[in-house]
């Protein structure tokens, strides 16, 4: 064995970080492919380097010049709407309704937790064939607002951690407020959100990276309203054996401009998220 | 206490699997009555669409010309509105084919929009929601037995189903044929497989065995690529040495094959191409142009549909033949592919019955077969464009059209067919595999009981 603390605690070091090492390289390595293969500049789409041999920038061009047969920037506009509106939609929603079980006392209020448990167990797609007519129905389908129905629609059923935090904030904090006459709606606005900055952070970037990001509900929904398409959509068809020689390093492009947005949320509500959790209700 | 909630809990959870399970069923119930209503109701449209009773045959000019014919009184107080359903790229000759439709009916308001739909999907989309799908859309012939039977599409009028007899191609009138009835207006007749090659590196002689690719490709020491792992290629093996499916009357498939004939045939193509590792039985759809445009292959089997990225890889060096011969007990025979077709159909929902059919049948007419073939490179389902010399001139076409002499129309075939082939095919080329008679026929065994398993 070996004797010196030094060596030992060395050596432990080595293997920890050669294991993370790993890990990060299998992590990263996909993304770092996809990111390469967008700038690369080969004349067949399937090929056995990893390294393009010849660099450009054509692709993201193409993506969004060439809009003959799929019309990427008008995807990526339909998306962003649907994200940024269901994104407010739903952050409002959960928030509201996570302060109201966390808060206020009624009848009914446990019964109304474990309701929304159980419906939060199954999944969303479960209920797509059902989604797809009631919205035909009401003559919703096949387009974007419907989507952002569908997507803001149940979001307020996932408001357990919202209400967990809004737990963690002191009672005191209202009752303080009550006396000095605010009303529930202004203990809200005024004291429980300013608290809660982490959490309206957390809720705004996974409502906005979920319709962002969905496949499912689009396809299902969307159907043959070309003008309609999100992201995704486009993305797919663009991997159809037809078109997969033609468009696979638009495809890779496409997908690495997806990044953006998301990025760009995070780092924006980034900057809140420390603030909220280094932040205190006293104020000196 | 405890007891008691835990017990609640319980029951909660066990209600949910249970509503869970049903909850799967009633998806699929609802699909199937969706699906059985649209039948339902087409039956009075279709009529509305049929009512000619006597069959003589009506040309596309004659129907031009006259537009009660035509048109009925659709179109004459109220504006028509249609939706026709075209793959992408196919766009705007559809669009201009529609418009010239509609400039030779000047008294009669239709409206006709294209929009770009897969032909892969069109028949899922229309199974899905029939009324959100378009009056016209064209579709491959694998998914007819989904279709027909079903009544999602509108039996074709009498009148036109006898000029569509006439012209069309027989093997493409029987893919539109369900129960005796014309139901649908064929399209292409280039749906197959064949030969793509480099003809700077193997010559049109070489290309016409197997045998001769396998030795050019040993010599060059680059790749012949088949995707025999996958049913819709593998089933060369079987149709090779005689076989031939249909659907039983309950739907299952039925399969005309002989075993000994089958595996003598699997047994050929094991001694050329298990051994040789210049064959690639990798997906062609993906690695295809790419591998013949780095100069990795020199040929590889696939279909109408990889044309455009192969003449982009190949270039000058582009050229086609139809599949190869193989040796089977000293003779060369010629490998007998799966051929599909492309149709228009009507959708039985569509709220201009006689529009609707006249446009299809518009489309599939003569002048605008022509007019694809030429600008598009479809091949055509007519027989007298089919001998024309646009065919002849066309390295693809010819290969394609030679293919169809060699071939089993892709109808009659159960969704159990194409594992189950897919896995025999892999099983032949693939060296580790105990490729002896015996083995090939334990394979087929277990092939031939997965499909016809009821």
């Amino acid at each position: 064995m070996i004797k010196s603390y030094k060596t030992r605690r060395m050596v432990g070091m080595g293997v920890v970080y050669a294991i993370l090492t790993i890990l990060s390289i299998i992590w990263v390595l996909p993304l770092v492919w996809i990111v390469m293969t967008s700038f690369s500049g080969e004349d067949a789409a399937f090929i056995d380097h990893v390294i393009p041999t010849k660099w450009t920038f054509h692709n993201y061009v193409q993506l969004f010049t060439d809009t003959k047969i799929f019309n990427y920037p008008r995807a990526f506009m339909n998306t962003l709407i649907i994200a940024i509106f269901s994104c407010i939609i739903s952050t409002l929603s959960v928030l509201m309704v996570a302060y109201t079980f966390s808060r206020l006392r009624f009848k009914a209020r446990k019964a109304y937790m474990n309701v929304a448990m159980i419906l939060g167990m199954f999944p969303g797609f479960m209920t797509m064939i059902a989604i797809y007519y009631i919205l035909k129905t009401i003559g919703l389908s096949q387009s974007i607002v419907g989507l952002i129905v569908v997507y803001s629609a149940g979001a307020s059923l996932g408001f357990f951690i919202s209400k967990g935090f809004f737990d963690t904030v002191p009672k005191a904090l209202d009752e303080a407020a009550t006396i000095d006459g605010a009303t529930k709606n202004q203990i809200f606005w005024q004291i429980i959100l300013p608290m809660a900055k982490p959490i309206v952070v957390y809720t705004v970037i996974t409502s906005f990276i979920s319709p962002w990001t969905d496949f499912i509900m689009a396809r299902m929904l969307l159907r043959d309203a070309i003008d309609q398409y999100t992201v995704a959509l486009v993305l797919w068809n663009m991997t159809d054996k037809e078109k997969v020689d033609q468009f696979f390093y638009r495809f890779c492009a496409g997908s690495v401009i997806v990044a953006i947005p998301i990025t760009a949320v995070f780092l924006k509500m980034q900057k809140f998220y420390v603030e909220g959790i280094t932040g205190g209700a006293v104020k000196g | 206490m405890f007891g008691k909630t835990k017990r609640v809990a319980g029951i909660l959870l066990a209600s949910c699997m249970i509503a869970t399970a049903f909850a799967g069923c009633g998806g699929d119930g609802g699909s199937t009555t969706t699906s059985s209503s649209g039948g339902g109701t087409d039956t009075t449209s279709s009529s509305g669409g049929g009512d000619s009773t006597d069959a003589t045959a009506v040309s596309v000019d004659d129907m031009l010309k006259d537009a009660d014919l035509a048109l009925d009184t659709e179109g004459k107080d109220t504006e028509i509105k249609l939706k026709v359903w075209a793959p992408a790229d196919a766009l705007e000759v559809f669009q201009a084919q529609c418009d010239e439709f509609v400039k030779s009916f000047p008294d009669r308001k239709i409206k006709i929009e294209v929009v770009a739909q897969g032909e892969s999907d069109a028949a899922a989309n229309v199974m899905n929601d029939p009324e959100a799908a378009a009056d016209v859309f064209a579709f491959a012939s694998d998914q007819a037995s989904n279709l027909y039977p079903n009544e999602f599409v509108m039996p074709v009028r009498d009148d036109f189903a006898a000029t569509i007899k006439a012209e069309n191609m027989s093997a493409a009138v029987d893919v539109v044929t369900n129960d005796g009835k014309i139901v649908a207006f064929p399209e292409t007749g280039d749906n197959g497989y064949f030969v793509y090659y480099n003809k700077s590196l193997i010559s049109a002689d070489e290309i016409k065995s197997i045998e001769s690719i396998m030795q050019v490709c040993t010599d060059k020491k680059k790749q012949f690529i088949m995707n025999l792992g996958n049913g819709y290629y593998g089933c060369v093996i079987p149709l090779t040495a005689g076989g031939t499916y249909e659907l039983d009357a309950e739907g299952y498939q039925k399969l005309n094959y002989d075993k000994d004939k089958v595996v003598k045939t699997a047994k050929a193509f094991a001694d050329v191409l298990a051994s040789n590792s210049y064959f690639s039985s990798a997906d062609t759809d993906k690695v295809l142009a790419s591998n013949l445009k780095q100069g990795k292959a020199l040929a590889g089997v696939s279909g109408t549909w990889k044309k455009s990225a192969i003449q982009a890889a190949l270039g000058n060096d582009f050229a086609c033949a139809k599949l190869p011969t193989i040796k089977i007990d000293g003779t060369d025979t010629d490998m007998v592919s799966m051929f599909g077709y492309k149709i228009i159909g009507v959708n039985s929902n569509t709220k201009a019955p006689y529009t609707a059919q006249a446009l299809a049948f518009y489309l599939t007419g003569e002048k605008c077969q022509t007019e694809r073939m030429e600008k598009l490179g479809w091949g055509p389902s007519i027989q007298k464009l089919v001998e024309s010399d646009t065919v002849k001139n066309d390295t693809c076409l010819s290969a394609v059209y030679a293919q169809r002499e060699h071939s089993v129309p892709q109808i009659g075939l159960a969704g159990s067919f194409w594992d189950p082939t897919g896995a025999f095919g892999s099983y032949v080329v693939e060296k580790k595999n105990d490729l002896s008679e015996e083995g090939i026929a334990k394979a087929y065994d277990s092939m031939y009981n997965n499909i016809t398993a009821k």
